[in-house]
């Protein structure tokens, strides 16, 4: 069969769709998606214009459903770098003011207390042995110290 | 948004900034940690002037923006008594009296240094024959070291004050 001839069926959908231009409601063997274009076609013309009522209360419809516009303010640009800065300038400030606190330093022993009191008390032979306490204890105030502030 | 760039630089450099500032309280500290092994080492071998010279260092060293007072005060406070200990075995009581009483100036915590500092004293009046005065000095240490004594028994940490 050549593409180019027109089938029977063809024809009448044809003269379908003509009677459905035409406005003839009861027209049959018209095809779903021809129907809707001659619809379509049909409300196109002047008279398919909304009325002023209909075209006010849409109107309104719309404009209650779009986001107003906010106006914008000229300071509210600065205002999240100024923010920005403030915070910087009060960590600075904080940084450099700021001191740690002090070192949780050991507790000196007993050997050590001892010995200051020996000296204090008038013992001489004392003297060297608190030397070399205070030597140890002096190691570990500094190791402490050291780790204190190294974090 | 170059603003927001400007502000994070800012940030940064304060954050590296602080960081520096700990790393040079840090240095510090284990820089006057070496100075007083090395016046010990120093001592040891009999050579008072290096020591002498190493510890005038230490109590004379601006102390860092980041120590903490009582830290810097400690360091200073053991040096005098370091000196003060090092000119009475120097034979010169006159000048250890003069380290113990700056030492003793710094502060009045009753702390373990205050109290080796009025045994300085004491040692230094006894041998500049002022024993009324020693006596003083002795005794104000030995209150202290009580209150030391009793703190180490009950197991207390940190410093003791008076």
């Amino acid at each position: 069969m050549n593409d180019s001839e027109v089938t029977e069926k063809e024809k009448r959908e044809a003269e379908a769709l003509a009677r459905a231009l035409d406005g003839d409601g009861s027209a049959e063997n018209v095809p779903s998606d021809a129907l809707e274009v001659a619809g379509l076609l049909r409300v196109s013309g002047e008279d398919a214009g909304l009325s002023d009522v209909r075209r006010d209360a849409v109107l309104k419809k719309l404009l209650a459903s779009v986001e107003p516009v906010k106006r914008q303010v000229p300071w509210l640009r600065w205002l999240v770098p100024a923010g920005g800065l403030a915070a910087a300038v009060a960590i600075f400030a904080l940084t450099f003011t700021a001191r740690v606190g002090p070192a949780p330093l050991p507790l000196p022993d007993k050997e050590l207390i001892e010995a200051q009191a020996s000296v204090a008390a008038g013992n001489r032979e004392a003297v060297a042995v608190l030397r070399d306490r205070m030597q140890q204890y002096r190691r570990e105030i500094y190791k402490t110290l050291a780790e204190h502030y190294r974090g | 948004m170059k603003s927001l760039a400007c502000i994070s630089t800012l940030l940064v450099a304060t954050l590296l900034a602080s960081c520096a500032r700990r790393a040079d309280t840090g240095r510090w500290v284990d820089g006057i940690g070496e100075a007083n092994i090395k016046a010990d080492r120093a001592l040891a071998d009999g050579n008072l002037v290096a020591a002498r010279t190493i510890l005038e260092e230490v109590a004379d060293k601006p102390l860092p923006a980041g120590l903490a007072v009582e830290d810097g005060l400690l360091v200073r406070k053991d040096a005098c008594f370091r000196l003060a200990m090092l000119e009475l075995q120097a034979e010169r009581p006159k000048i250890a009296l003069e380290w113990a009483d700056r030492g003793l100036g710094l502060d009045k915590r009753g702390d373990l240094f205050t109290a080796n500092l009025l045994v300085a004293r004491g040692s230094a009046l006894e041998a500049l024959g002022k024993d009324d005065l020693a006596a003083r000095s002795y005794k104000r240490a030995l209150g202290i070291n009580e209150k030391l004594l009793e703190a180490e028994l009950n197991g207390k940490g940190g410093r003791v004050k008076s």
